[in-house]
């Protein structure tokens, strides 16, 4: 059959600890009970979706130096419930994030090939650096890394990797590595992974990140989920494959987007909005606010209007999370103008300018707006986030799946024994394979 | 004198190295056969060896113990699952956090069983040894791991077991008063803040340490709950009288280091005395090893037996355990759904922050 449309790669983000997910309905479920994980996991397979990601934090988020109550918190260790879920799903990717800067290469190296092993090659990585000193805390060497090297480490470490697993695929018993960032000799003991490399995830946005990307992600995990952001966004990391000389399909790009279901786009509207207020609880609300302000606000009234004296600079310290303000004043003053203008309260006016979800409508206009999205060349598909846990995904699945396959936009069925890189149409020799840093491994084979 | 636990049936596991796995087969498949095998058969735990490098005892394509334990965890019901892992040259955070993991997916059968790293896991696990800026020389290793094994129970007892209070009324998912930093501050490391996976069915996953020296019989006397006796490395041909002693004292130092350790009105008891044995032995030497052991007063509780490249097999295990089965009582079958604290015999695991707040209640009362 023909269509319009590319296909659509799908990815089922478990909502666990994210800002927006919904603990206080009844229908919120354990963020950490493994039946949660094993429910997600098995509603996604069930919808053929691509991969299962699971993000990570190292420490519990603070701000003002205590331990944030407002937030879902509390997660697994990410390899650990990746390897448990290997065994109760049969084709599902399984992606988590895992940081260069906490962990070594041997280890992660070998632990990321064991379950690649376990799962018959369904795992991918997404590489992250972690360069601050509060989640050092937690570690043997503290905060020891500077800003500006931490992606030089990442890129050791990720070449380093690359030796181990060519080294357990092509025999060499022994690999040696003296570089600025490892001193590493170590007789390889690690089952061969099935796609030689996890596919490689990246999502950070900075230059460095995207030199990151262009010479090693063949998924980038991005922000850009509006069209024209998307558009742009795709057009020029896709424009720089070829002077590193990769193709344009090595590499998928897919936005992370909500969505809210509805039985017509009205009711579907209705939802977005309860949804929302459940996501901002009035806590949450004057949290927010005490963030743009600066400043802890004692007795402050959700229902009533917002301060009316002006924010002061990073009198609040959030950490643990990407902080979102800033030019507080100028948030301020808008925040302000709208409220009045629209007549709503502080409480209200949170709520209200809570990110969207990228996707409201029925099962049909939600498959149609992926779908198109897609075509355009926004993106290669989305990573969708849920905001319930362990259900959210279960609608998505029951009814937007089959509109999706109606279009002829998305697989209906799973290829038997595929690797999870065959599964996202890359190439099958992933970037680095082959390279001149592969061929200098040479000497250990003799080792 | 006897003991009560001497007249008890002892425990068996059986310890694999995954790189010994039949080679071919598809490694879930494999392991999770064996792990079948050993559960229908009455074993009480499996007990997964692990180095971060190959070398003489551990093959080239060994899997990571932490994983290949999660992924057993929902295809398995009553057995434990014990993972080895080296200190010193892993994270403590993560080998909590995976501990952590492995008993929330297994809903309470993790074991944990830390060991000092050798000198080719110090040389392949980067810089971060040489950062910490601490000695490499055995007694600088044990310290390591016994610090590694206090931040990790300070991590796992870091979430009381209802800190997650999801209360409408006030907005708040957490209680942050019933969450503690692990504050863990020891001669090389740190570990400031609290562990970011909520407290698992067991609390605290049994700890086994492996004892061939006097040095970690003090490791074993100080943190673990079962201590494997392996005088040579559990690499033991023939039990004879020879044997015993070595055992014996081994046995001997654990127990004093522990009623040292314990003399401070710790509530917690002395670690149980396991034998570790190879499986290779006669099933009837086995009984005889344990039988001598039991009558030179030693109360051993279990017994550990390692299976080489040739018995990591299901049919293997199968055939092995109802051997064992005929020559020594095995205990019966734990439920399924039944934790490795309670089939060990071990008291629930009671959070040490709950308790306290607990005590002051009732002072307020």
């Amino acid at each position: 059959m023909s269509t319009p449309f590319r296909p659509v790669h799908l990815v089922a983000h478990f909502p666990g600890v994210n800002a927006n997910t919904v603990w206080s309905a009844p229908e919120s479920g354990s963020q950490i009970d493994f039946a949660s994980f094993k429910h997600f996991a098995q509603t996604a397979e069930r919808g053929l979706f691509d991969y299962f990601f699971l993000a990570e934090g190292l420490r519990l988020r603070e701000q003002n130096g205590e331990i944030l109550e407002l937030d879902v918190a509390g997660r697994p260790n990410t390899l650990s419930i990746l390897a448990a879920l290997a065994g109760v799903t049969e084709h599902l990717g399984l992606v988590g994030t895992l940081t260069t800067t906490f962990n070594e290469p041997v280890e992660l190296a070998r632990q990321l090939a064991t379950v690649d092993a376990l799962s018959g090659g369904r795992v991918g990585w997404n590489v992250v650096t972690s360069p601050d000193a509060f989640h050092g805390g937690n570690f043997r060497r503290g905060g020891y890394l500077p800003y500006e090297e931490r992606y030089e480490r990442s890129e050791e470490f990720v070449r380093l990797a690359k030796r181990l697993w060519d080294a357990a695929a092509d025999g060499v018993a022994h690999v040696s590595h003296h570089g600025k960032h490892f001193d590493v000799d170590a007789a390889v003991r690690q089952p061969v992974s099935p796609q030689r490399y996890p596919v490689i995830v990246q999502a950070g946005d900075s230059p460095a990140g995207r030199d990151f990307a262009s010479a090693n992600a063949e998924v980038i995990f991005s922000r850009h989920s509006n069209p024209a952001d998307g558009r742009a966004f795709y057009a020029d990391v896709k424009g720089r494959l070829a002077s590193v000389g990769r193709t344009e399909d090595s590499l998928k790009i897919l936005p992370g987007a909500g969505f809210v279901l509805g039985d017509s786009l009205a009711d579907a509207a209705d939802n977005a909005e309860r949804i929302a207020a459940q996501q901002v609880s009035a806590a949450t609300a004057i949290n927010t606010i005490e963030q743009l302000w600066g400043q802890a606000l004692p007795g402050f009234d959700p229902d009533g209007p917002l301060p009316s004296f002006d924010p002061v600079q990073e009198g609040v310290i959030r950490q643990g999370q990407v902080r979102h303000f800033k030019d507080p004043k100028a948030v301020a003053d808008q925040w302000r103008s709208q409220a009045q203008r629209e007549g709503l309260s502080a409480h209200q006016l949170i709520i209200k300018n809570t990110a969207r979800p990228s996707f409201i409508g029925t099962p049909h206009q939600v498959a149609l707006g992926i779908a198109e999205a897609v075509a355009d060349r926004q993106s290669d598909g989305f990573v969708l986030v849920p905001h319930l846990t362990p259900t959210g995904l279960d609608g998505f699945v029951d009814t937007v799946i089959p509109e999706l396959q109606d279009l002829g936009a998305f697989r209906t069925e799973y290829t038997p024994g595929e690797t999870l890189r065959e599964r996202l149409g890359l190439p099958a020799d992933p970037p680095g394979v082959g390279s001149p840093d592969a061929a200098a491994a040479a000497p250990g084979r003799s080792a | 004198m006897s003991t009560p636990e001497t007249t008890q049936p002892p425990h068996l596991a059986l310890s694999i190295d995954t790189a010994d796995l039949p080679a071919g087969a598809a490694p879930l498949a494999a392991l999770s056969a064996l792990a079948q095998a050993a559960e229908a058969g009455g074993a009480t735990a499996l007990i997964l060896r692990d180095a971060l490098v190959a070398d003489a005892d551990h093959g080239p394509r060994g899997l990571d113990a932490s994983l290949a334990a999660a992924s057993l965890g929902p295809l398995t019901s009553r057995l434990g699952l014990v993972v080895e892992v080296p200190s010193a040259v892993t994270e403590p955070f993560h080998t909590a956090t995976a501990a952590q993991t492995l008993d929330h997916a297994s809903l309470g059968r993790a074991g944990l069983a830390l060991r000092t790293p050798s000198a080719a896991e110090i040389a392949a696990s980067g810089k971060r040894w040489a950062a910490a800026g601490a000695g490499t020389g055995e007694r600088a290793l044990l310290a390591d791991a016994s610090d590694s094994l206090e931040a990790i129970d300070r991590l796992w007892e870091s979430w009381e077991p209802d800190a997650i209070i999801r209360d409408v009324s006030t907005g708040r998912f957490l209680d942050r008063n019933r969450i503690h930093d692990a504050a863990f501050a020891g001669e090389t490391f740190t570990v400031e803040g609290a562990s970011i996976t909520p407290r698992s069915p067991q609390g605290r996953p049994p700890v086994f340490v492996t004892v061939s020296t006097a040095a970690e019989a003090a490791l074993a006397g100080q943190r673990a709950d079962v201590a494997l006796l392996a005088p040579d490395g559990g690499a033991s041909t023939v039990p004879d009288a020879g044997w015993l002693n070595p055992v014996r004292a081994l046995a001997d130092a654990v127990l004093a280091e522990a009623a040292a350790e314990r003399s401070a009105g710790a509530t917690e008891a002395a670690p149980a005395l396991w034998l570790a044995l190879p499986a290779s032995l006669p099933a009837a030497t086995i009984a005889e090893a344990l039988g001598a052991a039991r009558s030179a007063c030693l109360a051993v509780a279990g017994v550990s037996l390692r299976l080489d490249a040739g018995q990591a097999a299901p049919g293997a295990v199968s055939t092995l355990l109802a051997a064992l089965g005929d020559a020594v009582p095995l205990p019966s079958h734990a439920a399924s759904g039944t934790t490795l604290r309670a089939a060990l015999g071990l008291s629930p695991a009671l959070n040490p922050h709950a308790a306290a707040r607990q005590l002051r209640l009732q002072e307020a009362i």
